[in-house]
C-alpha cells in the first residue's frame, strides 16, 4: 500500500473546507432575514398579538405590507403598557429598543414587564405554596 | 517558450476580471449583506473549484505508480511526456502556493474563528446590557438561566465570518496564480489601482485622524457583530476606529489572534529579502501593504469601504507574497494554468 503522503495536500483539503464553509455561510447570509426587515415582522408579530387582546385601533400597514416608523413605535408602545403578550415578544420588543438606541425606553418596558409578570405570579404564602389570585 | 505573463492566461483573465467586478460592487453596495453573500458564494466555488482542480490533475495521481506505457509509438511517447511534465508543473505550483507558512496562516484564521464562536455563544457584555439581559432572561425561565442574544439570528457573526474566509480564500487564490505564472507588472498595477481606491474612498468616507482609539466599554469581548448593540445603548461612542471595535467585539485574547494572523505573513515574507532584487522589492510591497492597512486600522474611523481595502489589500499582498518566492520550474516554463 503506498503511504505516501504529497506536500501541499493538507493545505489544498484545509482550502476545500473553507470553501465549502464559504458556500454555506454566503447561502446562509443571502437567505437568512436582514435586521433591517426585523422591524416589520415584529410589527406584524405585535399586531397580530394585539388582534388576539381585542385590540380595535391597530394602525394598517401601507400597500407593501410595511408600517412607518411611529406606527411601530406607537403599536409597541401599546402592547407593551397595556397587556402582557407571548414572553419571546416582549424579549424582542426590548430588543428592538435597545437596537433603536431607545435605552430609556428598553428599560421602562423591562420595569412594565417585571410589573405584569409579578401580577400575573400570584404570591407564595408561608410555605412557599402559591396562592390563588 | 516564452515566458507568460500572469494576465494573459484564461483562468487568469477571469481571477482579474472577477475580482474588479467584486470590488466594483462591494464599494457600490457596502452595506447590502444579500450582495456579500453573492459574491462570496461565487469566490468560494472559484476557490473550491480551482483546490479541486489542483488535487486531482496535480498530487493525487502521483499516489498511484507509473502507468506501464500503453505504445511505444513516437507521437504517444512525446505527448506522455508533455502530459507528464505538466502534471508536475502543477504540482509544483499547487505545493508552492500551498505551503507551511500559508497552512499555519489558515490554522491561525481557524483559531481566530474558534474564538469568535465561543464569545458568540458565551458573550460577555458590559454591566448594562448583562443586567437588562439576565432579567428578561430570569422572567422568561423563572431561574434566570436563559441566555438571550441581541442577535438571534446570528448575522452579525456570519457576515465578520465570511469577511475572514473571504480573505482567506482570496490570499491562497493570489498565491496559486502567482506561483504557476511569471511575475506581472500589469496585474500589480491592477491591483495596487483597486486598493489605492479603496484606501482613499474610506479616508474620505470615514475621515482620517491620527489616532481615533476609543476604549472599549471593557475588554473582555462580546462577540462578532455586537458593535452596534453597544452603540445603540450608549455605551460605545460613535466613529471609533476598527481596531477598537475590535477590541470591543473580540476583547484581548481575540486581538491577539487577530494581530498574529496579520503578523505572521511579515515573519514569514523577510526570508525572503536576501533574494535577488526584484523579490525583494515585492517582499517590501507586500510589507508596505500591510502596513498601510494597519495605519488605516488604527487612524480611520469605521467606514462602508473597510472591507473593500482589506479584500484589496490582502489580495494584492498574497500575489506579491507568491511573486517574492523561490522561482518555480513552471513559471519559467511559461506554464498557463
Amino acid at each position: 500500500m503506498n503511504t505516501h503522503h504529497p506536500k501541499g495536500i493538507t493545505t489544498l483539503s484545509a482550502i476545500v473546507f473553507a470553501c465549502l464553509l464559504g458556500i454555506i455561510s454566503a447561502l446562509c447570509l443571502i437567505l437568512i432575514k436582514p435586521a433591517e426587515e426585523k422591524a416589520a415582522w415584529l410589527a406584524q408579530k405585535l399586531q397580530s398579538a394585539q388582534t388576539r387582546i381585542g385590540e380595535k385601533t391597530t394602525p394598517s400597514p401601507d400597500p407593501n405590507g410595511h408600517y412607518r416608523a411611529e406606527q411601530t413605535e406607537d403599536l409597541l408602545h401599546r402592547a407593551l403598557s397595556q397587556t402582557p403578550l407571548d414572553p419571546a415578544l416582549w424579549a424582542h420588543a426590548i430588543d428592538f429598543h435597545a437596537r433603536a438606541g431607545h435605552r430609556q425606553k428598553a428599560q421602562a418596558a423591562l420595569k412594565i414587564f417585571n410589573q405584569l409578570s409579578a401580577r400575573e405570579k400570584p404570591a407564595k404564602n408561608a410555605r412557599g405554596e402559591r396562592q390563588a389570585p | 517558450m516564452s515566458p507568460v505573463p500572469i494576465h494573459e492566461t484564461p483562468g487568469q483573465r477571469v481571477f482579474i476580471t472577477a475580482f474588479i467586478l467584486t470590488m466594483a460592487a462591494l464599494v457600490a453596495f457596502p452595506d447590502s449583506p444579500r450582495i456579500f453573500g453573492l459574491f462570496l458564494l461565487f469566490w468560494a466555488f472559484f476557490a473550491l473549484i480551482r483546490a479541486l482542480w489542483f488535487l486531482e490533475t496535480a498530487i493525487l495521481p502521483e499516489n498511484s505508480t507509473d502507468k506501464p506505457q500503453r505504445s511505444k509509438i513516437l507521437p504517444w511517447l512525446i505527448l506522455n511526456e508533455k502530459n507528464r511534465q505538466r502534471r508536475q508543473d502543477i504540482a509544483i505550483a499547487a505545493r508552492r502556493s500551498g505551503d507551511t507558512a500559508l497552512l499555519i496562516w489558515f490554522l491561525m484564521g481557524a483559531a481566530l474563528s474558534l474564538w469568535a464562536l465561543y464569545l458568540r455563544l458565551f458573550p460577555i457584555f458590559p454591566a448594562g446590557v448583562e443586567e437588562l439581559l439576565t432579567q428578561i432572561g430570569i422572567f422568561l425561565n423563572g431561574h434566570g438561566s436563559t441566555r438571550l442574544h441581541p442577535d438571534p439570528a446570528g448575522l452579525g457573526f456570519l457576515h465578520h465570518f465570511g469577511k475572514i474566509l473571504w480573505v482567506g480564500l482570496m490570499v491562497w487564490l493570489g498565491r496559486s496564480y502567482a506561483c504557476t505564472a511569471h511575475y506581472s507588472a500589469a496585474l500589480l498595477r491592477i491591483l495596487g489601482v483597486c486598493f489605492a481606491l479603496a484606501l482613499i474612498l474610506s479616508a474620505l468616507s470615514g475621515g482620517f485622524n491620527l489616532w481615533v482609539f476609543t476604549r472599549p466599554p471593557h475588554w473582555a469581548g462580546a462577540g462578532w457583530g455586537m458593535y452596534e448593540t453597544l452603540e445603540h445603548m450608549g455605551l460605545f461612542p460613535t466613529n471609533p476606529s476598527t481596531f477598537s471595535i475590535r477590541a470591543a467585539e473580540l476583547g484581548m485574547k481575540g486581538m491577539a489572534l487577530f494581530y498574529g494572523l496579520c503578523l505572521w505573513p511579515v515573519f514569514a515574507l523577510l526570508k525572503n529579502l536576501h533574494r535577488r532584487r526584484r523579490k525583494k522589492i515585492c517582499t517590501l510591497g507586500a510589507i508596505g501593504v500591510l502596513a498601510l492597512m494597519a495605519l488605516a486600522d488604527l487612524c480611520i474611523p469605521i467606514n462602508p469601504y473597510v472591507f473593500p481595502l482589506w479584500l484589496g489589500g490582502w489580495t494584492l499582498t498574497s500575489i506579491l507574497w507568491g511573486f517574492s518566492g523561490p522561482s518555480s520550474r513552471s513559471a519559467d516554463a511559461g506554464f498557463k494554468c
